[in-house]
């Protein structure tokens, strides 16, 4: 049985977001080895501690994520929307915050093969997209990320990434506390297990933000629904 | 000479009794399009039910609390089978009646992307007067889903199309809002663009039956349903993640009160085996079990639960082209 929300009844109508009419950019948190290769990063930290098939749900979720964010990257490229990156990676301090408990205590080196975008969604070349590191749980904490939608023009986020219940809920709820509309992509961000990532996903849903399904989100950038 | 239509045939509707407005018996959700973007749903999760002596044996708890009728709201497209509602109703002595229409696009059948909407409507009609399924049994009631905060797209063809055949046919619309997006919607429901584009079509709002009002409620939205003449429905009656069943209680002697209970239905949709009580659920007899008494604590004597459960179903139901009120 589902979780109650009852909450969710006083929420006012949230209003529709224009995807096409320019203003929106595709934001996609942290798929980079460190978090989606369990043989590197939370894998080998959980292998290490002999748990590794606990976080099988989450890699499983990581395989559908990476394929549907593919497939968003391609058609935010095929329309000539802006895509932004962020990455995980260790301050030069090497002080990583205490909020990343979850991911093990520990963020890779910013040079590191664990620090870079996976090479499924920005293969080398030339690409427009922006990558940013940084090293707090939300990209607005420590990347010039509003000041780069800003100078874009941004009014609207479609959210990919890892993780559901870490920054991609944190992201969400501040991109729409900064005035963005956020359209989440449900199944372009993998949780921790499949029972956090459908809690999220119907929690988030208010004010500013609107949880969709890739498919969704690509019918609404082809202009075939609202 | 008014009737309602039954998978057993048309009866006088008196003879309906005490009716369950919004259930399902007989359905299979595994014939829906997926994104096959995420993980596939685990068969207790679709809803799928199809094991005959389950329902018989759960809906002769129905018969034996005083239950005479249930609507049976699946439509084809997920599993619809008109000869098995037949014996079911043959079994357990209640009447069924029987939905066609067309439910959120995922469900709908392949054929129906390619038909326009006066061809659509004309599958509902031929249902409604030749028989559905393949059969000589015709459906008693139409149904229009939408699984999108607005109507648009194949889902608008389709809710047109059930509009074009309660012109047609004089049946009864029931409705659908989907999940989540009824938290993006004024009100919680999709119903009032519902009756818009039906009204657009020329039905008359009170051959509407706007379903699922009792997932995302508020009072006076409701009220203004009513207020356009359609019947509004709290139809997921023991599913207590939309709503406690103590506030489906008080919002309906809150309906009273505002002198619209003339135009509430009571039902339940069980469309899950999870939801049966062999798999632990609460099962048809929910309704009339456990949700009446919560009615009577709420304040509702009687007459008043009659209304809900035996007169508004005998007026709502019934197969007329003009309205009632």
């Amino acid at each position: 049985m589902p979780h109650r929300t009852p909450l969710r009844m006083l929420f006012p109508p949230v209003p529709a977001f224009p995807l096409r009419d320019g203003g929106a950019a595709l934001l996609v948190l942290d798929f980079q080895p460190f978090m989606v290769d369990r043989n590197v990063g939370l894998g080998r930290m959980a292998a290490e501690r002999g748990i590794a098939r606990e976080l099988d749900e989450y890699y499983e979720q990581v395989e559908y994520g990476l394929k549907n964010t593919a497939d968003l990257v391609q058609a935010f490229r095929a329309t000539g929307m802006p895509i932004i990156f962020t990455r995980l990676a260790a301050p030069p301090s090497g002080e990583v915050p205490a909020s990343f408990a979850a991911y093990g205590g520990r963020l890779p080196a910013m040079g590191s093969p664990e620090a870079q975008i996976v090479a499924s969604l920005l293969p080398g070349g030339d690409h427009a997209d922006t990558v940013l590191a940084r090293h707090t749980l939300s990209p607005f904490g420590s990347a010039p990320l509003e000041e780069i939608l800003d100078s874009m023009e941004i009014g609207y986020l479609v959210l990919a990434g890892v993780m559901t219940g870490w920054s991609i809920e944190l992201t969400a709820r501040e991109a729409a506390d900064r005035g963005y509309g956020v359209l989440v992509a449900s199944d372009a961000c993998p949780g921790e297990t499949y029972a956090i990532h459908d809690f999220v996903m119907t929690q988030l849903v208010g004010g500013m933000i609107r949880v969709r399904s890739t498919g969704a989100i690509l019918q609404m950038l082809a202009g075939t629904r609202t | 000479m008014t009737h309602i239509q039954t998978v057993r045939g048309p009866i006088p509707p008196e003879q309906l009794g005490v009716t369950q407005t919004h259930e399902h018996l007989w359905c299979n959700q595994a014939l829906c399009r997926s994104g096959d973007r995420w993980r596939p749903a685990s068969p207790r999760a679709l809803m799928i039910l199809d094991e005959l002596d389950v329902a018989i044996e759960e809906l002769q708890e129905v018969k034996a609390l005083g239950g005479g009728a249930i609507v049976e709201a699946t439509v084809g497209g997920w599993g619809r089978d008109v000869p098995k509602l037949r014996e079911l109703s043959e079994v357990t002595g209640l009447h069924i009646i029987a939905c066609g229409g067309y439910y959120v696009e995922a469900c709908h059948p392949v054929w129906a992307r390619d038909l326009d909407v006066d061809a659509l409507a004309e599958v509902l009609v031929r249902e409604a007067t030749e028989g559905a399924d393949g059969t000589d049994i015709t459906i008693g009631i139409l149904k229009s889903a939408i699984s999108r905060p607005v109507i648009e797209g194949e889902e608008e063809r389709c809710a047109r199309a059930v509009a074009r055949a309660q012109l047609r046919t004089g049946l009864t619309i029931t409705t659908h809002t989907s999940g989540n997006i009824r938290f993006e919607i004024e009100g919680g429901n999709i119903g009032m663009q519902h009756l818009d584009l039906f009204e657009a079509e020329g039905v008359d709002p009170s051959r509407v039956i706007v379903g699922h009002t009792d997932e995302n409620a508020d009072v006076r939205f409701l009220e203004a349903l009513c207020r356009r003449g359609a019947y509004v429905q709290f139809d997921v009656i023991g599913k207590p993640h939309w709503m406690l069943d103590e506030t489906r209680a008080e919002l309906a002697a809150n309906l009273m009160q505002r002198g619209f209970g003339q135009q509430l239905l009571l039902g339940s949709d069980r469309a899950r085996k999870t939801e049966l009580l062999k798999y632990g659920g609460f099962g048809y007899r929910h309704l009339l079990l456990t949700f009446v008494p919560m009615l009577h604590d709420a304040g509702l004597d009687e007459a008043a639960i009659r209304m809900l459960l035996v007169e508004n179903p005998a007026r709502a139901l019934q197969v007329r082209r003009a309205p009632l009120r």
